[in-house]
């Protein structure tokens, strides 16, 4: 896929404090990209200064290697879908989603047709009398896409559009947003917190944090093989243990830590790092199994004592504090249909196989 | 993913269209604000000689106003006047103000549009109507005559200082009540729930969190009244009479009677400043948030 | 707990609050609404002088007061300075408070407080600065000074409610008009206005009956051609005739009318969103 637009360097200074720190990011035709960080990231301040609403205070905007800063919002090819969706509460939805044909001054048998249709792909065919404050949340929120989409923007730009809506219909809307995204094959730039919903639908994911870009990657990477310790906290759930290599040879590698030394591949790191180098091993939950006396397959092994668990049904989670290091907590996921009912205090023997490895060549303190 | 500072200017606005939204507002401002508070300065530097008005820069009108005992002793007054009025309707409208807050639903609604509605009235007929309550033949005597408790109608209801107390104190007691209300109404239940809850009296619960958090509200009346009393020259003539002076009534003479026009604007230059000084103390305290 | 907008302290009731509160209450209204009573009762008096005893209630005062050419006169010029006032201030409010919407300048603050000075200080300061204004610019004082002085009290009026508005109207709706592709021209009329639409008629009507009665700034900048409020002050100053309590009585009702009507918007109601 070609580049369509690029950020280069791009800054906000809000006074004293960068909301956006020189980022620089490349666009792709065609694809689903989100942006997702947490409150505060500067997530929404990049997607605003796309959009035109904010000037950047440095670095340039290029959309096909031009320079659009000077562009006001009205004139760029691009078109918003706000948190709140934004709908004119005295417009009715046929209004509302041709707004953006009459201002351009378009036929009103056509404005009339193109609307007809764009409510028919958003599934509100018959809607075009209502006004918004006879539509459900989610009936709002594909009027604001249909009003957007009808215009066949270069880009779509999404302010975290789903937040307002309840667990399941949050569940559909991501999945329908998808699927009209590869129908009408326009490039979506889509904001979240969420990274669940990153990881569902996204093409590939930009992470933000405190207005730095931290790692722009396939979903299938960046929940894998996180470039860092801030994007391995905030995909999801991972146990992060700090250590010093001690060994490099070939693939494999030996970390030692308060725990004990603990085996590794060595994907994560890079060439130069050596022996000596603070490291963090990370270890998805649902990589560690709870060993039984027996069992010594598992290369790495540790004595631990349950804290809690953590039964929601559709998984269940027990939280252990291993020997070697009390101030840790280690998340386990079981497979198991029921819960395994283990109680606090109770010892158990953790494990997991060198090859569910990632290392991220940096640590914070070893146990905390 | 509401705007900040900056969206609007670059959304689709130019500079021309800044320019054309900025010059009719502009030349209003200028036009019928600016300039004629300016003239207010520049007339209160002329001075009047033999019914001439003599154009060159003079501090004489404002030298007058300091060394003539009358005038700064006239201020003095009304500002006592206004201090009285405040303090007058202070005392009766917080209680009603409280009271009104206390009900629920259309009885609060139209308690309050009591409140409102005379001040939407003729402030003039207002006025007058007090001269048929205190004067000679007006109500309170012929009350206090029919109940045997005076013989002759009293005298001094009406044309005096008194008088003027009385019908600043009637006319303009919505406007302590309106920003009290506003105040009292602006605290969160769960604050009152919450005192309540940790053990406080109705009456503690009063005085060490409804009241305090009703100071800007008081303030703001305060500030109104005061305002409002030193700027008035219609209830002095009113119902003043001889012996009824107020400082709003002194500036309004020099451009009637007296034919002083650069006197009367240093006065009120005077007035001026001093309005903006209490407006600015009024301020410091929160009034503002209350309007 | 009372259902509706309770408060919470609907059953505090010490002695202090039960009796106090309503009794001074009752107090100040009756003090403020006697006077008026008493207007409305003596223009209804058959005797020249407003005193008690009532004799014979009669609407003599009213015939003869529609039959007052002069009086006719000064309420057909204050309907007219009011219409033209609130007209001109519903432009120009709506336009300087747009404006201050739309661009953030320095000078803000002091923009708004120079609109809103006629409104915040009292009418002898307006008064007054407009006629040493008129003297110098050598315009006689006529209706056309009286609307002027009206119009610069309207305009704090409208873009004071304006103001209040735009304050809780959020942003999105206008980005969205632009980001749709819309002008600044299209995105005030097709967004922004029908916005605002509440306000501007609490800040029309609220402008127009403060106009009806404005007296004092009127006072110092009227000409040979009176609006009411002045016509009143002068037939008490001139010689006595009880048809200005018929006059006042009619004011008075006209304008509690006015307002008792219209209360959903000069009392501010919620604007619906």
């Amino acid at each position: 896929m070609k580049e369509l637009l690029r950020l280069e360097r791009l800054s906000k200074r809000f006074g004293a404090v960068a909301a956006v720190n020189s980022v620089s990011l490349s666009v792709l035709d065609g694809e689903f990209l989100t942006i997702l960080g947490p409150s505060g990231s500067g997530k929404t301040t990049i997607l605003r200064m796309i959009a035109g609403f904010e000037q950047p205070t440095g670095g340039r905007i290029l959309l096909d290697g031009e320079d659009i800063l000077d562009t006001p919002v009205n004139r760029r090819p691009f078109n918003t879908v706000f948190q709140d969706y934004a709908l004119f509460p005295h417009m009715s939805v046929f209004q509302n989603i041709g707004y953006g044909l009459k201002v351009r001054h378009l036929p009103r048998v056509e404005i009339r047709d193109r609307v007809e249709e764009a409510l028919a792909s958003v599934d509100l065919a018959g809607y075009a009398a209502r006004y918004p404050d006879q539509l459900s949340g989610g009936q709002r929120q594909r009027v604001a896409l249909a009003r957007a989409l009808i215009l066949r923007p270069r880009i779509l730009l999404l302010d975290e559009p789903l937040g307002a809506l309840d667990l399941a219909l949050r569940k559909r809307m991501q999945i329908t947003l998808k699927e009209i995204q590869e129908r009408v094959r326009i490039t979506f730039i889509h904001v979240t917190h969420d990274q669940e919903e990153a990881l569902s639908i996204s093409d590939r994911i930009a992470i933000i944090s405190l207005g730095d870009l931290q790692q722009v990657a396939e979903p299938k990477n960046v929940y894998f093989r996180p470039a860092n310790m801030f994007v391995a906290r905030f995909m999801g759930e991972n146990n992060l243990i700090g250590g010093r290599l001690s060994a490099r040879s070939g693939d494999l590698v030996r970390v030692q830590t308060p725990m004990g030394t603990l085996h590794s591949c060595s994907a994560g790191l890079g060439q130069a790092d050596a022996e000596g180098r603070q490291v963090s091993l990370v270890v998805r939950p649902e990589n560690i199994v709870l060993l039984s006396e027996e069992d010594s397959g598992a290369v790495n092994a540790l004595e631990a004592e349950v804290v809690r668990e953590v039964f929601i049904g559709s998984e269940d989670k027990l939280i252990v504090r291993p020997r070697g290091c009390p101030g840790m907590e280690i998340m386990v996921k079981i497979h198991s249909d029921t819960a395994v009912g283990a109680r606090s205090g109770q010892r158990v023997r953790i494990g997991w196989r060198a090859e569910n490895c990632w290392l991220i060549p940096e640590a914070e303190a070893a146990c905390p | 993913m509401s705007g900040t500072a900056e969206p609007s200017r670059r959304a689709g606005g130019s500079r021309l269209e800044m320019y054309l939204l900025f010059l009719p507002t502009s030349l209003w401002l200028i036009l019928f604000i600016a300039i004629p508070t300016v003239m207010f300065f520049i007339y209160s530097f002329w001075t009047v000689k033999d019914e001439f008005l003599v154009k060159g820069f003079s501090l004489l009108n404002y030298l007058r106003f300091f060394t003539t005992g009358v005038y700064p002793e006239l201020l003095g007054r009304t500002l006592v006047l206004a201090l009285e009025v405040s303090g007058i309707t202070f005392a009766m409208g917080y209680p009603l103000a409280l009271f009104i807050s206390r009900k629920s639903g259309r009885a609060k609604s139209i308690l309050y549009m009591l409140v409102v509605i005379p001040l939407l009235t003729s402030y003039i007929v207002r006025i007058y109507a007090m001269r048929l309550i205190l004067g000679s033949n007006g109500l309170i005597n012929n009350l206090l005559i029919i109940l045997g408790l005076i013989r002759e109608p009293l005298p001094f209801l009406l044309f005096n200082r008194f008088a003027i107390f009385l019908t600043l104190s009637v006319i303009l007691a919505p406007f302590m009540v309106m920003p009290i209300f506003t105040s009292l109404e602006k605290i969160p239940r769960s604050y009152i729930e919450a005192s309540r809850d940790l053990g406080a009296s109705d009456f503690e619960t009063f005085w060490r969190i409804v009241f305090p958090l009703t100071l800007p509200g008081v303030i703001a009346g305060f500030m109104f009244i005061f305002i409002l009393t030193l700027g008035d020259f219609l209830t002095p003539i009113l119902v003043g009479g001889t012996q009824g002076m107020t400082f709003g009534k002194i500036i309004q003479m020099n451009y009637g009677i007296a034919y002083d026009w650069p006197f009367g604007s240093a006065l009120s230059v005077i007035l001026l400043i001093l309005s903006l000084a209490i407006i600015l103390i009024a301020s410091r305290f929160g009034a503002l948030r209350e309007i | 707990m009372a259902a509706g907008r309770a408060n919470g302290w609907e059953r505090t009731g010490s002695a202090l609050s039960r009796i106090v509160s309503p009794g001074f209450g009752f107090l100040l209204f009756a003090v403020t609404y006697i006077p008026i009573v008493l207007v409305l009762l003596f223009s209804f008096n058959s005797s020249q002088v407003a005193t008690f005893p009532i004799e014979r209630l009669t609407l003599d005062w009213y015939r003869l007061l529609f039959r007052n050419e002069s009086i006719l006169k000064a309420f057909g010029n204050t309907l007219i300075i009011g219409a033209a006032a609130v007209a001109g201030s519903l432009v120009i409010g709506v336009l300087s408070a747009y404006f201050l919407r739309r661009y953030r300048i320095r000078g803000a603050f002091a923009y708004q407080l120079a609109i809103l000075m006629p409104f915040i200080l009292p009418g002898i300061f307006t008064g007054l600065a407009l006629l040493l204004f008129f003297s110098a610019a050598g315009i006689p004082r006529s209706l056309f000074t009286v609307f002027i002085g009206h119009i610069v009290f309207c305009t704090a009026v409208v873009f004071k409610t304006v103001m209040a508005r735009f304050g809780t109207l959020e942003r999105s709706q206008e980005e969205a008009s632009y980001d749709l592709g819309a002008n600044s021209l299209q995105t005030f009329f097709y967004v922004v206005l029908p916005n605002i639409r509440t306000a501007l008629i609490t800040g029309a009507l609220l402008a127009f009956v403060l106009s009806f009665d404005e007296t004092m700034i009127t006072f110092f900048v009227i000409g040979p051609q009176l609006t009411l409020p002045l016509k009143i002050w002068a037939m008490m100053r001139a010689n006595f005739s009880p048809q200005v309590h018929a006059l006042a009585s009619i004011v008075f009702v006209t304008s509690t009318a006015l307002v008792i009507v219209f209360s959903k918007y000069i009392l501010g109601r919620e604007p619906r969103r």
